[in-house]
């Protein structure tokens, strides 16, 4: 059976009316008041159903969440992170760790890094005297 | 009698210990106050001239004009002194300085002593000071030697950071000698690897003293040519030697630090 496609129909070109031309359009027929019945009316369909149930509850939640009273949270201490020193591994001392040459040096090598960040290279003492020079007699 | 005398006798022995142990104060810092004092006799006098000086450019009377001369003779006696007092000062820290040669010492006390003798020489023409135009005079001779006594006070002050850090090369140097001796004499006690890696120390070790010893002999050309055009000129150049020695210090430092693993990979057997 050969099946028959349809295509969508173009929109047919409506004929612009001319600015100027002709008489001005009828304002559009005023809408009746709604009265309390139409109201009812309207409602009694089931989206102005279902929209009154979440209008309804929409308005109770609001009014549970401010008039509910906070319930005091219970402070749950935070553990404080215990501090393990990772352990040191166990050198085994050189056979010439308790020579007195090696101790010498030892101390030695300490008292000059001891020396050299105390060492100030500059006396400050010796900054010259700053003088005023010229007599600057007026000639 | 006698034994009063004895008594006496025993008590001076008795307190000869603390007399001598009371700290006696270094040349230099009786240099450094006697140094104050003048700069604080500067200071006065220099005010008290340039009240002088307003008080004559403002009236122009003779009474004015001679307490200007007088408060400016007063004035230039007391910088050249303050000057001489400076130079004794930096005399004396040469003396006390244990790290340049005899030699270095002598070059710079050399050049302090000529120094020395143009400030006598023109302290010498200041009483015979008779006006204000003969003031101005004796004060350009200081005026157009001050470069010359500024680069000799630079490269003085100079002189003496290279002796404080020859101080601690020569410290560096003994316990390089010390550490190369231990090695040596203990090489066999440890692995190969560990050998390699006491080498390797040694090697960073010679390197930054050599860093060191480059650094010092470029601070020392520096320092033998420090001139300049203007006093700015001079500070600015001696500003460069001092951020110099800072670098050479810096290399001792860094090879001190070497020579602290060399320390510890000796210590240990693994």
């Amino acid at each position: 059976m050969e099946q028959q496609t349809t295509l969508p129909q173009q929109p047919t070109p409506q004929p612009t009316p001319p600015l100027t031309s002709g008489p001005p359009p009828a304002p559009p027929p005023p809408m009746p008041p709604i009265t309390p019945i139409a109201l009812l009316d309207r409602l009694k369909s089931p989206y102005g159903l279902t929209a009154g149930i979440l209008l309804l509850l929409v308005i109770g939640s609001l009014i549970f969440a401010t008039t509910r009273k906070p319930v005091p949270v219970p402070i749950v201490p935070t553990p404080t992170p215990t501090l393990m020193p990772t352990p040191t591994p166990v050198r085994q001392p050189s056979a010439i760790a308790t020579q007195s040459a090696f101790l010498s040096l030892e101390a030695s090598v300490s008292v000059l890094i001891s020396d050299l960040n105390t060492l100030t290279l500059q006396d400050p003492s010796l900054s010259p005297p700053v003088l005023d020079l010229p007599l600057g007699f007026k000639q | 009698m006698r034994r009063v005398l004895s008594g006496i006798v025993f008590l001076v022995l008795l307190a000869l210990p603390a007399l001598l142990a009371l700290p006696v104060k270094a040349s230099s810092q009786q240099a450094y106050q006697d140094y104050l004092y003048q700069l604080d006799v500067y200071r006065q006098t220099h005010t008290d001239f340039q009240v002088a000086k307003n008080e004559y450019e403002k009236f122009q009377s003779l009474t004015s004009e001679s307490t200007a001369l007088a408060k400016t003779i007063t004035m230039l006696g007391a910088r050249d002194m303050l000057l001489k007092s400076y130079l004794f000062l930096l005399n004396e820290k040469l003396n006390e300085d244990r790290g340049l040669s005899q030699t270095e010492k002598q070059l710079y006390q050399t050049v302090i002593g000529s120094e020395v003798k143009f400030l006598a020489e023109h302290a010498g023409r200041i009483p015979s000071i008779g006006s204000l135009e003969d003031a101005t005079v004796v004060s350009r001779e200081l005026e157009s030697h001050y470069i010359v006594l500024h680069a000799s006070l630079r490269r003085t002050i100079a002189g003496l950071v290279l002796g404080n850090l020859a101080i601690q090369s020569r410290q560096f140097d003994s316990i390089v000698a010390s550490a190369k001796a231990l090695v040596g004499a203990n090489r066999g006690a440890f692995a190969l690897d560990k050998q390699a890696i006491m080498d390797r120390w040694m090697l960073q070790i010679d390197n930054k003293r050599s860093l060191y010893q480059q650094k010092i002999n470029a601070i020392t050309s520096a320092n033998t040519k420090l001139t300049g055009n203007s006093l700015d000129d001079i500070d600015r150049n001696f500003t460069k030697i001092l951020k110099d020695a800072g670098e050479a210090k810096q290399y001792l430092i860094e090879g001190t630090s070497y020579m602290g693993e060399l320390i510890t990979a000796l210590k240990y057997q693994d």
